[in-house]
């Protein structure tokens, strides 16, 4: 067990990071370990505002300058601490070469000004030092392999003639032009259509097999995890409250917010939507981050912190007996019970 | 496909834009005016020895026998008070005012783009030193600064355009850095981070690009502005020196035989007036077709 938790591939462990405001130092991420291997898929949901994009930024060295802090903790990356490396480290080696992120809106992740073709040509040269017809080719295989049709025309357009979808499979070719061996999405399917969606998730899935690539999935659609990504984590207000293979969170949701979560999909048309009540309850300051909305929160839940323990449950020992170590992960006193 | 066509492609969308632009411009009445008279005027500026019915006059010939005369077929202009044809005078003076305008105000741009970039671009203790850098000289009236420089350093033409550049450059620093400022935030500056970019080559290659629009319009209208400033150094002695026919110093000269010799004062005003007009129009013009939301189709 302990062998296999330090072989992952990518590694987050007591990882916290603040906000300077004016109240002092605000906890945003507080993440105690999330593991992911080569070549897998882990897909992180949470509400807006849970810390999904701050976890993205942390892991590239992004975080807005002056007010985001890392407190405490390191971010893994085939044995190196990402969060130690300078700057210039992390532009030269890590940016763009071995890591590499999709944002969340593809309507100004391109840089209005520019071409496509300048704006590929830019990344493609410094990246693979290819120039002139090579350079050209490798951009029209790149958009190509994200399936834009009428590459030749479309090379020449400025992002604003292009709709959202083609935006995004641009950004995604940029994206991978780079061969990076993890991916981070952070939503790439926010603000499209379903059909691109579909289109796109697909593209990022088949991609991902080819080149083995590790990607953490970031997204706000549990349903969409599931089928998508091997793990799925739950974060709730910077905290993983909820962690295990998508489909044992999914079909058996321990935490009463994963819960929530999962009720609140539409099923069908005769179901009722069930959305629970929330009875918004004063904030546990020093307690469990959910208690203020949580159903079947005791006393104790105000003034302790639950931490994050394993459940061995039935049905995801049943029916997941071939995958080893079918484990699942809740912060919940409570946990496995209904709502 | 070869290089060649490689830089094509660069260009094309470019000069494609710029057609849009051109045609844009065009389909104003005032705005069609104003490009005809500048591209007129640029005409004049390269064509003056050709089109001036007495080239030598321009510098330093004299007539004293024709002094003070006022319009004729002869002299279309009148002539000054060393009997020299003011028509030639003011054609040969389209050169200078153009081209101490143009170098003015580039090498304002020169000096105030990149430090308005890396300012906004920066942040920080770079963006506090530069911007209260440019505090300092926008404290100063700007016309004064320009004679204190241009006094400072000798009266000369090349002086004149240095004392303007010093005196202009910080209105394009606030300009950029302002914008740079937002687009900074941007959801492509991110991404280009993201990539791997390093950051000069954000601030200059990402940055400072989308930062140019309003930094255009300004510089075109400058260019009437930079003219009547020129004008007004000469005015007062320290821009161009005689015989030197600038405009500003034409004005000068016919001070003295204003009561008696209308055409000496007035020709050249009008030519600064009409110079400064157009320009400020098509700069306006400019405002317009460069910004998505007010260009109309």
């Amino acid at each position: 067990m302990t062998d296999q938790k330090t072989q992952f591939y990518f590694e987050i462990k007591d990882l916290s990071v603040g906000f300077r405001t004016f109240e002092g130092i605000k906890p945003v991420l507080n993440i105690e370990g999330l593991g992911i291997n080569r070549g897998e898929t882990y897909g992180l949901v949470g509400e807006s505002g849970a810390g999904k994009t701050v976890l993205a930024l942390t892991i590239l060295g992004l975080l807005p300058k002056p007010a985001g802090m890392i407190l405490n903790g390191s971010i893994l990356f085939d044995g190196v601490d990402l969060l130690k490396q300078s700057e210039k480290q992390m532009a030269e080696i890590y940016r763009g070469k071995r890591l590499a992120m999709i944002f969340q809106d593809p309507m100004s992740t391109l840089n209005p000004v520019f071409t496509v073709w300048q704006q590929i040509e830019r990344v493609i040269t410094r990246q693979e030092g290819l120039k002139g017809k090579a350079c050209l080719k490798r951009s029209l295989e790149l958009l190509d392999m994200v399936k834009l049709p009428d590459t030749m025309n479309l090379i020449d357009k400025y992002p604003h003639e292009l709709s959202g979808g083609q935006r995004q499979r641009i950004i995604i070719a940029i994206a991978l032009s780079c061969g990076a061996e993890f991916l981070i999405a952070d939503e790439p399917t926010r603000n499209l259509d379903v059909t691109i969606q579909a289109g796109i998730l697909k593209l990022i899935d088949e991609l991902q097999r080819d080149f083995k690539m590790s990607v953490l999935f970031i997204g706000n659609n549990v349903s969409l995890v599931n089928i998508f990504c091997r793990n799925a984590g739950i974060l709730y207000r910077g905290k993983l409250v909820e962690e295990g293979l998508s489909n044992c969170v999914v079909q058996n949701p321990l935490h009463p917010y994963t819960q929530t979560l999962i009720s609140a999909i539409p099923r069908s048309k005769s179901e009722k939507l069930k959305f629970s009540k929330t009875i918004i309850k004063p904030e546990a300051e020093n307690g469990c981050p959910y208690f203020s909305r949580c159903t079947i929160g005791k006393e104790n839940c105000s003034t302790h912190v639950p931490m994050l323990r394993e459940f061995r449950t039935e049905s995801s020992a049943e029916s997941l007996n071939d995958i080893q170590n079918p484990v699942q992960k809740a912060a919940c006193f409570y946990a496995g019970g209904t709502i | 496909m070869t290089q060649n066509s490689n830089l094509l492609r660069a260009i094309q969308p470019a000069v494609r834009e710029l057609k849009v632009t051109f045609y844009l411009l065009n389909r104003n009445l005032l705005q069609r005016i104003s490009m005809v008279i500048i591209l007129l005027l640029i005409l004049i500026a390269i064509f003056a020895p050709v089109i001036a019915p007495y080239p030598g006059h321009a510098i330093s010939d004299t007539n004293p026998k024709d002094k003070l005369l006022p319009p004729s077929r002869q002299y279309l202009f009148g002539t000054d008070e060393l009997g020299r044809d003011l028509f030639s005078r003011i054609l040969y003076g389209t050169r200078i005012s153009l081209r101490t305008a143009l170098l003015a105000v580039g090498l304002a741009l020169l000096i105030g783009a990149p430090l308005g970039a890396i300012a906004g671009g920066l942040g920080g203790i770079a963006d506090e030193i530069i911007m209260r850098l440019t505090d300092i000289f926008l404290s100063f009236p700007p016309l004064l600064l320009a004679i204190a420089i241009s006094s400072f350093l000798g009266p000369s033409l090349e002086n004149a355009i240095l004392a303007i550049a010093i005196s202009w450059w910080p209105w394009y620093t606030r300009i950029i850095r302002g914008q740079a400022v937002s687009i900074r935030e941007r959801q492509f500056v991110r991404a280009a981070r993201a990539i791997g970019t390093p950051l000069p080559k954000i601030i200059f290659s990402h940055i400072l690009p989308n930062t140019l629009a309003p930094v255009i319009v300004q510089a075109s209208m400058d260019i009437g502005g930079v003219i009547l400033t020129i004008a007004s150094l000469s005015f007062l002695g320290l821009g161009a020196q005689p015989p030197i026919p600038e405009w500003g110093l034409l004005i000068s000269s016919s001070r003295t035989y204003f009561l008696n010799a209308w055409w000496y004062s007035t020709f050249p005003g009008i030519a600064i007036f009409i110079t400064v007009m157009v320009f400020n129009l098509i700069g306006d013009g400019i405002r317009e077709v460069l910004d998505p939301r007010t260009r109309k189709f």
